[in-house]
C-alpha cells in the first residue's frame, strides 16, 4: 500500500463553476489533480469503478466536490449513495451548491457530507476547507480494492 | 328538512302554504255566509206564513163585525166588510197554503181552515140575505151560531200560527248559531293565516338568513385573510355559493402557492450564472492584476506601456465594477426572492411563543443600534402568542428593527413594544391578540401605507439598505398565521405597527386543531390607514 497524492474529483454540470473552482484550487497551490466529471452518475461510476470507469484504481485518496443541482442523478443522491456504501462511505464529499435552503443543508450533514459551501463562494474559506480535509486525507487510510 | 329546500323552493312554500290556508279559508266563510242566508229565508218566510194567518184572521174578525153591524144597526157600510171577506178570504188561504206546501200537517190544517172558513162565510152569506129580504130578527137569532162557527176557524188559525211560531223560534236560533258561526270563521281563519304565514316564516328565515350570516363571515374572513369557516351542509342555492367560495379561495391559495414555488426556482436558477458573472468578474480582476505586473516590466515599450495600464486602470477597472455592483444588486434581489418565496413554503412549528422573551433577545441583538441612536425603548406587557417562533421572532425583529432605523435624529428616538387592549380589538378579529410597535419616528407618508407592505417598493433607495422586501415578508408570516398586520402613521410624528397574532389557548380551535390557517390564506387588505402623511423612509426591510 502506498500513498498516492490527493485526487480531488468535481462533479459539476456547469462549465463555468467548474473552471472557477478549478482556477481557485491552482491558484491556492493545491497541486492535486482535479477531474471533472459532468455529472452525478458518471461521479458514482468513477468512484466505484463501474461503467465507463471499470477497472480503475480505486484505491487511490479521493476528495469529492458535489454540485447538488445536476442532471440524471443530483449531487445529494450521490451523497446518499456514497455514504449507503462501505466502501466509498469514508470518503470525505463537499458539497458545494448554489442552494442556502436551511432544510437542504441539514438534510446534506445528515446524509454525512463533510462540508457544505454555498456558492456564490468564499473561496478562501472554500479553499481552506479542502486543504484541512487534503490534510485530514494524509493520515486517514482509505477503503482499499480489496474490500469489495 | 329545511337545508334539503332550495331558496326557490322555499319561497314558493313561503307563498303557498298560506293561499292555500287562504282559499281553504275563504271556502269556509262562503259556506258559513251561505248557511246563515238560508236560515235567514226560513226566519223570513216563517214570519210572513205568520202575517197571513193574521191576515186570514183578521178578513173572518170583520166578516163576522159586518154581519152584527147589518144586523143590529142595519148599517149599510158595513156590507163591505163580510163582502171582502167572501170575496178575499179563499185566495188569502190559497196563499197560505202555497206559502206552506213543504209541511203536511200544516197542508191538513189549512185544508180544514179553508172549510171552516167556508162554513163560517157561508153563514154571512146567508145572514146577509135574511136581512135584505126583512128576517132581520131571525138573522138576530142566528148571530151566535155565526159566532161558534168563527170560533171553531179562530181555533184551526191559532193552531196554525202555534206551529208556526214554534217554527220561527227554532229558525231564529239557527239563524243565530250560523251568525256566530261566521262570526269565529272569520276570526279563527284569519288567525290561521298570519300564524302559518309566520311561522313559515320563521321557519325558512332562520335557516336561510343564518346560512347567508357564514356567506357574509366567510368574504369577511378571505378579506381579512383568515381561515374559513367549515363548508355548509345541505343543497340550496346558499350551500352552492359556500362551496364555489371554497373552490375559489382554495384556487386562490393554491395558485398561491404555485407563485411561490416558480418564484422560488427561477431565483434559484438565476443564482447559477450569477456564480459565473461573479466568479468570472473576480477572475477578471485578478488577471488585470497579472496584466498591470506585465506592463511593468522592463522589456515593454514606454509607449505600450502607458496605453496599457490606461486600458486597464481607467477603462476595463471601470467595466468590472459596474459588473460587480451590477451582479452584487442581482445576487441580493435573488436572495429577497428567495427569502420571500421561503416564508410562504417554510412548514411551521406550532407552539405557545413567550413574546416578551422574543422581544428582549431582539432588543438585546440590536443594543449597539439604539445606543447609538440614543434612542429608548419600552416594553410593556406582551402577553404570549401561538404560531411559529421563527416566524413570530422575525416579524418583531423586522418591526422593532424598522423602528430604529427610522428615527427621526432631530428629537431623542422613544420606541414601545406592547399589547394592545380594549379599542384595537373592537372589530377585531376573534381569537387574537393585537401588538403593537410604536416609534417617534419619521413617520409614513399617508400615500405610501398601502403600498409598505408590497415587496420591492423602495422609494428612498439612496437611503435604505437591502431590497424592501422586510414588511412583505413580515405580512406573509402574518397571513400565514390567520393574523392581520395595519399601520397608523403621522408625518413627523411617529408610526404604529399593529400585529394580530392567535392568542394562544383560546385560539388553538382554529391553529392548534391541525388546521394550519395557511391552509387558506390569500392576499388581504392587512394595512389600514388612519394616520397623516408623511416623507416615508424608503424600504422598511
Amino acid at each position: 500500500m502506498s500513498i498516492e497524492p490527493l485526487l480531488i474529483v468535481l462533479a459539476e454540470d456547469d462549465d463555468g463553476h467548474a473552471s472557477l473552482v478549478q482556477r481557485n484550487l491552482e491558484r491556492a497551490g493545491l497541486a492535486n489533480r482535479l477531474h471533472r466529471l459532468k455529472d452525478g452518475q458518471e461521479a458514482l461510476d468513477f468512484l466505484r469503478g463501474e461503467g465507463d470507469y471499470a477497472g480503475r484504481n480505486t484505491s487511490q485518496p479521493v476528495l469529492v466536490l458535489l454540485d447538488i443541482k445536476m442532471p440524471r442523478v443530483d449531487g445529494v443522491e450521490v451523497l446518499r449513495q456514497l455514504k449507503a456504501d462501505p466502501r466509498t462511505a469514508l470518503i470525505p464529499v463537499i458539497m458545494l451548491t448554489t442552494t442556502d435552503d436551511p432544510r437542504e443543508i441539514q438534510r446534506c450533514y445528515e446524509l454525512g457530507c463533510s462540508v457544505y459551501v454555498t456558492k456564490p463562494v468564499d473561496y478562501q474559506g472554500f479553499v481552506e476547507a479542502i486543504k484541512r480535509l487534503g490534510l485530514f486525507l494524509q493520515v486517514v487510510r482509505v477503503p482499499e480494492n480489496g474490500h469489495r | 328538512m329545511n337545508t334539503r329546500l332550495t331558496i326557490f323552493k322555499k319561497g314558493l312554500t313561503l307563498l303557498s302554504v298560506p293561499l292555500l290556508v287562504q282559499a281553504v279559508f275563504i271556502a269556509v266563510l262562503v259556506k258559513a255566509q251561505a248557511d246563515y242566508d238560508h236560515a235567514q229565508e226560513w226566519a223570513a218566510h216563517t214570519k210572513e206564513v205568520i202575517a197571513k194567518i193574521e191576515e186570514v184572521h183578521r178578513g173572518l174578525v170583520e166578516g163576522y163585525s159586518g154581519i152584527r153591524g147589518l144586523v143590529f144597526l142595519d148599517d149599510l157600510t158595513s156590507t163591505e166588510l163580510h163582502r171582502r171577506a167572501r170575496e178575499r178570504t179563499p185566495e188569502r188561504i190559497e196563499a197560505l197554503r202555497v206559502l206552506v206546501w213543504d209541511n203536511d200537517r200544516q197542508q191538513g190544517r189549512i185544508q180544514e181552515l179553508a172549510s171552516r172558513s167556508g162554513a163560517f162565510l157561508g153563514w154571512t152569506a146567508e145572514q146577509e140575505r135574511l136581512v135584505h129580504s126583512g128576517g132581520r130578527d131571525r138573522a138576530l137569532t142566528q148571530l151566535d151560531a155565526g159566532a161558534g162557527l168563527l170560533g171553531a176557524a179562530r181555533a184551526m188559525i191559532d193552531e196554525i200560527r202555534h206551529e208556526e211560531e214554534q217554527l220561527d223560534q227554532a229558525r231564529m236560533e239557527r239563524l243565530h248559531q250560523s251568525a256566530a258561526r261566521r262570526l269565529w270563521t272569520l276570526v279563527g281563519g284569519g288567525a290561521a293565516i298570519v300564524a302559518s304565514t309566520v311561522l313559515l316564516a320563521l321557519l325558512f328565515l332562520q335557516g336561510i338568513v343564518q346560512r347567508l350570516d357564514v356567506l357574509r363571515d366567510n368574504a369577511r374572513r378571505f378579506s381579512e385573510g383568515r381561515p374559513l369557516r367549515s363548508p355548509l351542509s345541505g343543497r340550496d342555492e346558499i350551500t352552492e355559493v359556500d362551496r364555489a367560495f371554497h373552490e375559489m379561495a382554495g384556487n386562490l391559495n393554491q395558485q398561491k402557492q404555485e407563485n411561490e414555488m416558480f418564484v422560488y426556482s427561477v431565483s434559484h436558477d438565476l443564482r447559477s450564472p450569477l456564480v459565473n458573472l461573479q466568479g468570472f468578474s473576480e477572475e477578471l480582476s485578478l488577471s488585470c492584476r497579472d496584466l498591470q505586473a506585465l506592463f511593468h516590466r522592463q522589456d515593454v515599450p514606454e509607449a505600450v506601456r502607458r496605453r496599457g495600464l490606461a486600458l486597464l486602470d481607467h477603462d476595463i477597472a471601470e467595466s468590472i465594477r459596474f459588473i460587480q455592483t451590477a451582479v452584487g444588486r442581482l445576487a441580493r434581489i435573488i436572495d429577497a426572492l428567495l427569502r420571500l418565496s421561503r416564508a410562504g413554503r417554510v412548514e411551521y412549528q406550532w407552539q405557545r411563543v413567550d413574546v416578551a422573551a422574543v422581544t428582549h433577545k431582539i432588543i438585546e441583538a440590536l443594543h449597539d443600534t439604539i445606543s447609538a441612536r440614543k434612542a429608548e425603548v419600552v416594553v410593556g406587557e406582551l402577553l404570549p402568542a401561538w404560531g411559529d417562533p421563527t416566524a413570530v421572532e422575525q416579524i418583531f425583529a423586522n418591526l422593532i428593527g424598522n423602528a430604529v432605523q427610522y428615527l427621526d435624529p432631530a428629537r431623542p428616538g422613544r420606541i414601545e413594544v406592547g399589547t394592545s387592549g380594549g379599542e384595537a380589538m373592537v372589530g377585531g378579529p376573534a381569537g387574537l391578540r393585537v401588538y403593537y410597535v410604536q416609534d417617534n419616528g419619521l413617520g409614513i407618508p399617508r400615500a405610501y401605507h398601502q403600498r409598505m407592505f408590497t415587496a420591492f417598493n423602495r422609494f428612498h433607495a439612496e437611503t435604505a439598505q437591502g431590497e424592501g422586501i422586510g414588511l412583505a415578508l413580515v405580512r406573509r408570516m402574518v397571513e400565514r398565521h390567520g393574523g392581520r398586520i395595519w399601520l397608523e402613521s403621522t408625518e413627523g410624528v411617529g408610526t404604529t405597527f399593529f400585529v394580530a397574532l392567535p392568542a394562544g389557548a383560546e385560539a388553538e380551535t382554529e391553529t392548534g386543531a391541525g388546521v394550519e390557517p395557511d391552509s387558506h390564506q390569500w392576499p388581504a387588505p392587512t394595512q389600514e390607514s388612519r394616520g397623516g402623511r408623511s416623507p416615508c423612509p424608503s424600504s422598511r426591510s
